[in-house]
């Protein structure tokens, strides 16, 4: 469309041969402004573009003859660890250091856009910042106002499949960033477009019959695998190991609940033993610490299977105190030690038991517990008592 | 009780840290499944659970065969200072009395009635819980300096919360002197209440009755 407007408007701008047009003065025709400025931009971009093509070139060879490399064997990667030798860098931010890249990597990409015969831009986004970005909101507005004539005409009738009825289906994936929405357009915009752009598609989403769009919004939408990652929040699931002496599967892992650290050995092929510091089961006089120290084994139906070795310790005893005050009296608790081995015993069982993983996760045995004690505020007694209260 | 204490800390320029709120992040975290059976069968492939994580196991919520989800919360509701295995050991307590004297009395009884007695503790103290559960509650509201006693509508685990806490006010105060123990006063409690009599059905029928007569504030619900 480009090269079109080019030779029309270079036919226009030129004075007409006499063989092809009769009247000179009537050859000469005004083009609009927009297409004007916009022509002399895209020369402006194509000559630059070019300069600076022929200066990547010859910057190359000239890098290739200062490291004595070949010109065929510098690629990127060569270009950027001589530049890094020759340019050493203290900066901390990558993005501040020196770089050498080819010119349409780094140079700002020009907008191409259609015009029609009269000069006129096709579209009025031309004359917005944010071309893309605005295209992006109109096209949600418009398949708004569809989806909502189409449940408003649909609704109720036998012709049309009850599953398009439905809002669309979204679990297990979330909005992607504005980082990456910024690539997809290939514009820049504001954090506060973004958020329109996201608001607008959740209203969209959110309507009955916005199933006929589910194509539309998944573009738009990346799996939440991406953020939970190995879907276990605290550490994984451990490598299973073979004792050397017994020749027992094994596996080790560290874990921790509150203030006590715990390292766990799961050894397989065992009886059912517990031996947590030098205790066993038993020593455990709380019902409740030794349901907790059972529940992996119960939950994975392997009573009896593996041997359990811990140790533990409270890392509140080894933290320096300020010399004048009296030992903070932290410690994990009653609970905080067995919860500590329950959760190594888990991860542990998992690995040796790789068909107990997705039970193990589903009944939060192998999830870290984040929660912490709560720190005493000033002016108050402890984490949430407050003093008496009194009016007067 | 976090959007309080943020409001408190906006006043007193006290520092809201990130304690305040839910070290689980709800757009991330979901409830763990307790029943085994349930944990055997595999997630439906859109399942959101497949893409979230889930909380930790609570302490008291392993999936023995004996758990009871009423009684567990019983033990909580009369733990003191923090004591849970106390409160456990008066409670299981409690449970054994009224076995030992649901079971005199079924050996006392003729073929008839031996039918009609209950002799599973757990089976009671759930009837009592239940029998005790208020259908309305009353909560203040300020109108013009004046605190006006309102009926609200209930949710049931918040009806049952209520009735656990008037069994143990009432069991409390009974056991204060000394003499009779805490874990006999509950079971008494607990018997009474599943055949509908004793105190805390008392203290039920009463707040029943200051809803009937406070209706007249009701237009105060907000």
């Amino acid at each position: 469309m480009l090269r079109i407007a080019l030779t029309r408007s270079s036919r226009a701008m030129s004075i007409a041969s006499p063989s092809s047009v009769p009247d000179n003065e009537a050859s000469v025709r005004k083009i609009g402004k927009a297409l004007e400025t916009y022509l002399k931009n895209s020369q402006q971009h194509v000559a630059m573009m070019e300069k600076h093509r022929a200066e990547f070139e010859t910057g190359r060879r000239h890098l290739a003859k200062m490291m004595s490399l070949d010109i065929h064997e510098l690629d990127q990667e060569a270009i950027d660890r001589a530049i890094q030798y020759l340019f050493p860098s203290g900066l901390t931010d990558p993005k501040a250091r020196p770089v050498m890249r080819p010119p349409d990597e780094v140079l700002p990409k020009f907008q191409r856009f259609t015009f029609d015969e009269e000069g006129k831009p096709e579209g009025t986004r031309f004359f917005t910042l944010n071309p893309k970005i605005y295209g992006l909101m109109s096209e949600i507005g418009v398949k708004t106002q569809s989806v909502m004539k189409f449940y408003d005409e649909h609704v109720g009738s036998r012709s049309v499949n009850k599953n398009d009825l439905e809002p669309a289906n979204l679990s297990g994936s979330q909005w992607i960033t504005a980082d990456k929405m910024k690539k997809k357009l290939s514009e820049k915009f504001s954090n506060e477009l973004y958020a329109q752009v996201i608001i607008a598609f959740e209203h969209l989403a959110s309507l009955p019959g916005s199933a006929i769009e589910q194509k539309f919004l998944s573009e738009f939408r990346e799996p939440m695998t991406a953020s939970t990652g190995s879907k276990l929040f605290g550490p994984a699931i451990p490598e299973v190991q073979i004792c050397a002496e017994t020749n027992r599967r094994f596996a080790e892992v560290t874990t921790h609940c509150k203030d006590t650290r715990a390292t766990v050995r799961v050894i397989d092929a065992g009886k059912g033993k517990y031996d947590i510091d030098g205790l066993q089961l038993h020593d455990f006089r709380h019902l409740q610490a030794r349901e907790i120290l059972l529940a992996p084994m119960i939950i994975s139906q392997t009573l009896g299977r593996f041997d359990v070795k811990a140790t533990t310790s409270c890392i509140s005893n080894s933290l320096p105190e300020a010399p004048n005050r009296e030992p903070l009296k932290r410690s994990g608790g009653m609970s905080a030690l067995p919860r500590a081995v329950r959760h190594g015993t888990a991860l542990c069982v998992a690995a040796l038991n790789p068909e107990s993983t997705e039970p193990l996760r589903l009944s939060g045995l192998l999830t870290l517990d984040p929660r912490k004690n709560e720190r005493s505020k000033v002016n108050q007694p402890g984490a949430r008592a407050k003093w008496i209260w009194k009016r007067r | 009780m976090s959007k309080k204490l943020a409001n408190f800390a906006q006043k007193r320029w006290i520092s809201s840290s990130h304690n305040c709120f839910n070290m689980y992040d709800p757009r991330v975290f979901r409830e763990p499944v307790s029943n085994v059976q349930e944990l055997r069968k595999p997630l439906d492939v859109d399942d959101e659970r497949n893409f979230l994580f889930l909380k930790a196991m609570k302490s008291d919520a392993t999936p023995v065969f004996y758990r009871d989800s009423v009684i567990d919360k019983l033990i909580r509701v009369c733990t003191k200072d923090g004591e849970k295995e106390t409160s456990r050991k008066n409670v299981l307590s409690a449970l054994e009395t009224i076995k030992r004297r649901q079971y005199k009395a079924w050996a006392k009884a003729n073929d008839e009635e031996k039918k009609s007695i209950e002799l599973d503790p757990f089976v009671i103290a759930r009837k009592g819980i239940k029998n005790c559960h208020p259908l309305m509650k009353l909560q203040g509201v300020t109108r013009g300096g004046t605190t006006y006693q309102v009926p609200f509508p209930i949710e049931e685990p918040e009806a049952e919360f209520r009735a656990m806490k008037m069994m143990r006010d009432i069991c409390r105060v009974r056991a204060k002197h000394g003499e009779t123990h805490f874990r006999d006063i509950l079971a008494t409690e607990l018997l009474a209440a599943s055949q509908n009599e004793g105190s805390t059905i008392t203290a039920k029928q009463e707040l029943h009755k200051t809803c009937e007569a406070n209706r007249a504030y009701a237009h105060y619900r907000a």
